[in-house]
């Protein structure tokens, strides 16, 4: 297999977006990525694309990346492989081109949740992503994740503190990034007494009620579109944070 | 002449001991399985089912798929939804072939018992009928209710007059009234029943097997009567009622509904109604939900059969959502529960305890509940409630 690279970059700002579709969404990131390139890029250069989208926000994804682009005469994919939806798009471009079946690719995330009102999403994004006769009415909503937290607390000699840790470092890292939607520090104090979500409630160690909350950080904001553009050559590691944190419900 | 064999009674946790209240997840469906499934805990076998109440969830389209899943009976057997009080309870009892299971149901003052009939037990025949119109309270097909607001017109030209009219004279039981109405017009020591509709009658059914007490039991609605007299035998008598509390304190969004898929509902609705879990025969291994599955050599394997899960497990993890979540009411419990020596884990949510006071670890039992009302369909599911008590019996062993 040949060895890939990553030589471009940019994503739109994480944020509700109500006024742009993800028909401008789409060209913004990719107008940015294009130019982070050194040399630059001509739109001919693009031979493949992967298109994460866990929604199908005014269409099928794959037609509308096409279309936004005028990629017509490329094959588009998309990819949905639920909260590792962009990190698999990258692994299929990367096997396109190791293959040496292209060289250029692009890859892109995008999705849009606030184009419905905000009483109606949780049901509606629910039923993408539930068994409409099991799971559907129980109202798993903001609680898929907490379930495993509670019983990783259980198992594992992690506490609620270690998990507010994590919320703090997430927090921390949105400082010295501009396009992040929770850009403020927090203190694990602060995670520990926020407003409850969902409880895992009491943690192994002491039965006191937990007020830390877990919640997808997905809830009421847009994802944010990016697209990194993958070239043979030489090895280089990305790591790409996947929005599953644990964070206030302040804002 | 009837004869029955077993009672079971359930009452709701929530409310105080004059009268309960049904849960979120209750509705007269769901109270009637508990009561009927009690009645059939001592095994007898059923072939009629009659559910008397005037509070059926649905009035178009049927209870009756749901009612039989939920006691685990053939979807074959006859069930005849009959709107009635105290009296039709009493009705249906009198003219009960064997193996009919009997079920009251009330909503407000709820409460459900049943009755199971059979070739020998506590024999029943009856005594007295009276119908007559005193519409003091009113309720049409759209459900609106009007109260003409005389209780003492309904006393003395009501039930007095019918109870005169029909000779009954000395009623050990009275059913259907008020407890403080109701002492007065029996000779027998005064009990207190749980309800004033169509359970009621079987509730002081139920008192009176387990105090072996013989005579006319009345019950009443309105202006109109009917009685039956309790002979000798016995019946084994399970109770599900739990010590009241008071409904915990929850919050709902004005706005929201949970759509619902009526395909997917039909496809599910064995499984979930009847806590079943697909088994193929060439494997130990139980899928919950049912599905179909392929072999390690791509097979495709189609022919499971249902193999009826235990309702008994162990909480494995557990939250409380309390964020507002539209359609529902917040805060509510989730658990994934163990399902006892099966390898089996299901997702339900919890009942009969305040929110957050599960533990991982915990003990329970999996009950029939209205898990969520999705575009005006009540959605039944299996619901966790914690704690291995709640029923207090007489068994026929305990009888005989």
């Amino acid at each position: 297999m040949r060895n890939v690279a990553i030589v471009g970059a940019g994503m739109t700002p994480f944020a509700e977006h109500f006024a742009l579709g993800i028909r401008d969404l789409l060209p913004m990131a990719f107008s940015e990525c294009a130019a982070s390139i050194d040399k630059g890029l001509d739109l001919s250069d693009l031979q493949a694309a992967w298109f994460g989208s866990m929604g199908t926000t005014d269409g099928f994804p794959s037609g509308i990346l096409a279309d936004t682009l005028g990629l017509r005469d490329i094959p588009v994919t998309r990819v949905e492989n639920s909260c590792a939806t962009g990190h698999d798009a990258i692994r299929n471009a990367m096997f396109g081109i190791a293959s040496g079946a292209y060289d250029v690719a692009l890859v892109v995330g995008a999705d849009k949740l606030r184009e419905t009102a905000s009483k109606g999403m949780l049901w509606e994004w629910e039923a993408m992503s539930r068994d409409m006769a099991w799971d559907y009415p129980l109202g798993l909503a903001q609680a898929g994740f907490a379930l495993h937290v509670r019983r990783y607390l259980h198992e594992s000699p992690a506490t609620r503190e270690h998990m507010a840790m994590v919320a703090v470092k997430n927090h921390h890292n949105a400082m010295s990034n501009p396009k992040a939607c929770r850009r403020f520090e927090l203190t694990v104090e602060e995670a520990l007494t926020a407003d409850t979500v969902v409880t895992p409630s009491g943690s192994t160690t002491a039965h006191r009620r937990a007020m830390v909350l877990l919640r997808w950080s997905l809830s009421p904001r847009t994802w944010s579109t990016g697209s990194p553009i993958v070239r043979s050559g030489y090895v280089e590691v990305a790591s790409v944070s996947i929005p599953l944190c644990i964070s206030t419900s302040a804002t | 002449m009837p004869y029955i064999a077993s009672i079971g009674t359930y009452l709701p946790c929530w409310g105080t001991s004059d009268s309960r209240v049904p849960g979120d997840d209750e509705d007269a469906i769901t109270l009637a399985v508990e009561a009927g499934r009690a009645a059939l805990e001592s095994g007898g076998s059923v072939e009629y089912v009659v559910l008397v109440s005037r509070d059926l969830p649905l009035t178009e389209s049927s209870n009756a798929a749901v009612l039989l899943a939920g006691l685990g009976l053939d979807p074959e057997l006859e069930v005849i939804e009959r709107l009635g009080g105290a009296p039709a309870t009493l009705d249906a009892l009198g003219s009960a072939r064997p193996r009919t299971l009997v079920i009251g149901v009330d909503i407000d003052g709820a409460g459900a018992a049943a009755a199971l009939t059979a070739e020998r037990g506590l024999q029943v025949r009856t005594a007295a009928r009276v119908s007559r119109s005193l519409p003091v309270r009113t309720r049409n097909s759209s459900g609106d209710v009007h109260d003409y607001g005389d209780p003492r017109l309904l006393k003395k030209r009501g039930y007095l007059a019918s109870l005169a009219t029909a000779w009954v004279d000395s009623p050990v039981v009275v059913a259907g009234v008020g407890r403080k109405d109701a002492a007065p017009l029996a000779v027998g020591d005064s009990v207190a029943l749980p309800t004033t509709g169509a359970s009621s009658s079987l509730f002081a059914l139920a008192a009176m097997a387990e105090a072996s007490t013989t005579g006319p039991l009345v019950g009443i609605e309105q202006a109109s009567l009917s009685g039956i007299t309790v002979a000798d035998g016995s019946a084994s008598v399970l109770r599900r009622e739990r010590a009241p509390q008071p409904l915990p304190e929850s919050g709902q969004l004005a706005t929201g509904e949970i759509p619902i898929s009526l395909a997917a509902y039909e496809r599910a609705f064995e499984a979930k109604v009847r806590w079943e879990a697909g088994k193929f025969s060439d494997s130990d291994e139980l899928d919950f939900p049912p599905r179909y599955r392929v072999d390690q050599d791509g097979t495709l394997k189609t022919e499971y059969t249902f193999v009826e899960l235990p309702r008994t497990g162990t909480v494995y993890t557990e939250v409380t959502v309390h964020a507002p979540v539209p359609g529902l009411k917040t805060p509510y419990t989730l658990v994934i529960v163990e399902l006892d020596d099966v390898g089996v884990r299901a997702l339900v949510r919890v009942t009969g305890v305040e929110a957050g006071t599960v533990d991982i670890g915990d003990r329970g039992r999996l009950v029939l509940r209205r898990v969520a009302v999705r575009s005006g369909v009540p959605d039944y599911g299996y619901a966790f409630e914690p704690g291995t008590a709640g029923a207090v019996g007489t068994g026929t062993e305990d009888a005989a």
